[in-house]
C-alpha cells in the first residue's frame, strides 16, 4: 500500500517538475488519466503519435477501446515492436487493457495513432479527444501539442540521452 | 608407320579427347567465378540511383570522400522514423563543427506516397544538412536489397504501413559499411561509432 502510494506520488512528482510543459490529468470511475498529449509531427504528414498515461485504482479490469481527438479523421491505437532491426507497426482492435491497480504507459512501443490530420499542429494548442472505456464509459480530456524532444522530459520515455 | 587401316582411328578418338578436355575446361571456367563466390564476404551498400528532395539525381558517388549516414522510412510512419530522424539531427548537432565533415541521408521506402516535394517539406522539421532520397519502385529496392533492408507493405484498412529495418547504417568514405546504429541506441554510443570514422 505503502509503495503503491509512494510510487503514485513519485508520478504525479515527476509530472509536476518545474520546468516541465504544463501537465494535466482527467478521472473517470476508479481510472486516471495522465497528461494526454500529441506529438507535434514533422511538416507535410498527415500522421501523428498520441502519448498517455492511466492508471487504475479500481479492483476491476478495464480497457481503453477507442479514441477521437477533433483534428484526426480518425485514430487507432497502435503497437509498435522493433525486433532484430526491424520495426513493425499493429493495430491494437481489441485496445489495451487496463489491469485493476496498474499503471498504463501508452508512450512509445504502444501509442495512439491519429490518421487523416485535417491540419497542421502548432506547438502548445490543445486539442478536444474522448476516450472510451469498456467499463468506465467516455471521458472527454484536452491532448496538449508538444515536440518531439519533449519525450525526453516524461515519464516513461525510453530514450536514453548524455547529461 | 601406322597401317592404313588404323588410322581415322587413331585420328578419332584424338577429336574425342580433345572435345572433352575442352568440355572440361570450359566447365572449369564456367564454375570457378561461382566457386570463388562462395568466399566473397557480403557486400552491404553499393551503386544506386536516387533522386534528392531537390530533385536532383544522386548515386552512391553523391557520399563518396565522407563518411555517410543512411536512414531507412517513409513519412507516413508516426513514431519510429521521426524519433529516429530526431536521433539523427542530435547526432549532428552534437558534432558541432564535424557534423559537415558528414553526410545524411534519409530513404523513404514508400515510393508511391513519399513524393520529393512532401519529403523536402517533411525535412524541415529535422536538421537542414539531411538528404531526402526517393525513386521508383524499382529504384528503392534495388538500393534495399544493396543495403539489406527490410521492408514490407501491411495492409492497415484503406491505409497501409510498412515494416523496416530501422537501424541506422554508418558507412565509411569508400562507401563501406562501418557500423550499424540501433533504434533508440545510446547517442554516446551512437556518436563514437561515427567519431571513429573522421
Amino acid at each position: 500500500m505503502f509503495a503503491k502510494t509512494f510510487w503514485t506520488a513519485f508520478i504525479v512528482a515527476l509530472i509536476h517538475l518545474p520546468g516541465g510543459a504544463y501537465a494535466h490529468d482527467y478521472r473517470v470511475g476508479d481510472l486516471i488519466v495522465y497528461h494526454p498529449w500529441v506529438v507535434q509531427p514533422p511538416n507535410g504528414t498527415s500522421v501523428a503519435s498520441g502519448l498517455l498515461t492511466i492508471e487504475n485504482t479500481g479492483k476491476i479490469s478495464d480497457r481503453l477501446v477507442s479514441v477521437a481527438i477533433e483534428v484526426a479523421g480518425k485514430v487507432e491505437i497502435h503497437s509498435t515492436v522493433v525486433s532484430e532491426g526491424v520495426a513493425a507497426m499493429r493495430t491494437l482492435k481489441e485496445g489495451v487493457e487496463i489491469p485493476a491497480g496498474a499503471s498504463v504507459e501508452l508512450h512509445g512501443s504502444r501509442h495512439l495513432m491519429l490518421m487523416e490530420l485535417k491540419r497542421p499542429l502548432l506547438l502548445d494548442e490543445t486539442l478536444q479527444g474522448t476516450l472510451t472505456f469498456e467499463k468506465a464509459g467516455t471521458l472527454q480530456v484536452e491532448f496538449l501539442v508538444e515536440s518531439l524532444s519533449m519525450k525526453n522530459s516524461h515519464p516513461g520515455h525510453r530514450l536514453k540521452k548524455t547529461p | 608407320m601406322l597401317p592404313r587401316t588404323r588410322a581415322p582411328v587413331v585420328a578419332l578418338a584424338a577429336a574425342v579427347l580433345g572435345l572433352i578436355g575442352l568440355l572440361g575446361l570450359s566447365l572449369w571456367l564456367g564454375l570457378k567465378p561461382l566457386l570463388q563466390d562462395q568466399h566473397l564476404p557480403v557486400i552491404i551498400g553499393g551503386p544506386f540511383s536516387l533522386t534528392n528532395h531537390r530533385g536532383e539525381r544522386i548515386t552512391e558517388k553523391t557520399f563518396l570522400g565522407k563518411p555517410t549516414l543512411y536512414f531507412f522510412g517513409f513519412t507516413h510512419c508516426p513514431e519510429v522514423c521521426p524519433t529516429s530522424l530526431m536521433e539523427m539531427t542530435g547526432l549532428l548537432k552534437e558534432l558541432g563543427p564535424d557534423a559537415n565533415r558528414i553526410n545524411a541521408v534519409f530513404v523513404s521506402l514508400d515510393p508511391e506516397r513519399d513524393t520529393k516535394t512532401l519529403i523536402a517539406t517533411y525535412l524541415e522539421s529535422f536538421d537542414s544538412r539531411i538528404v531526402g532520397a526517393t525513386g521508383s519502385a524499382e529504384e528503392i529496392a534495388d538500393i534495399a536489397r544493396k543495403f539489406r533492408v527490410y521492408y514490407r507493405k501491411v495492409e492497415e484498412g484503406e491505409n497501409y504501413t510498412i515494416d523496416h529495418t530501422a537501424t541506422i547504417y554508418v558507412m565509411d568514405r569508400e562507401g563501406g559499411l562501418a557500423a550499424l546504429i540501433d533504434y533508440k541506441e545510446d547517442q554516446a554510443s551512437a556518436l563514437r561509432k561515427i567519431k571513429r570514422l573522421l
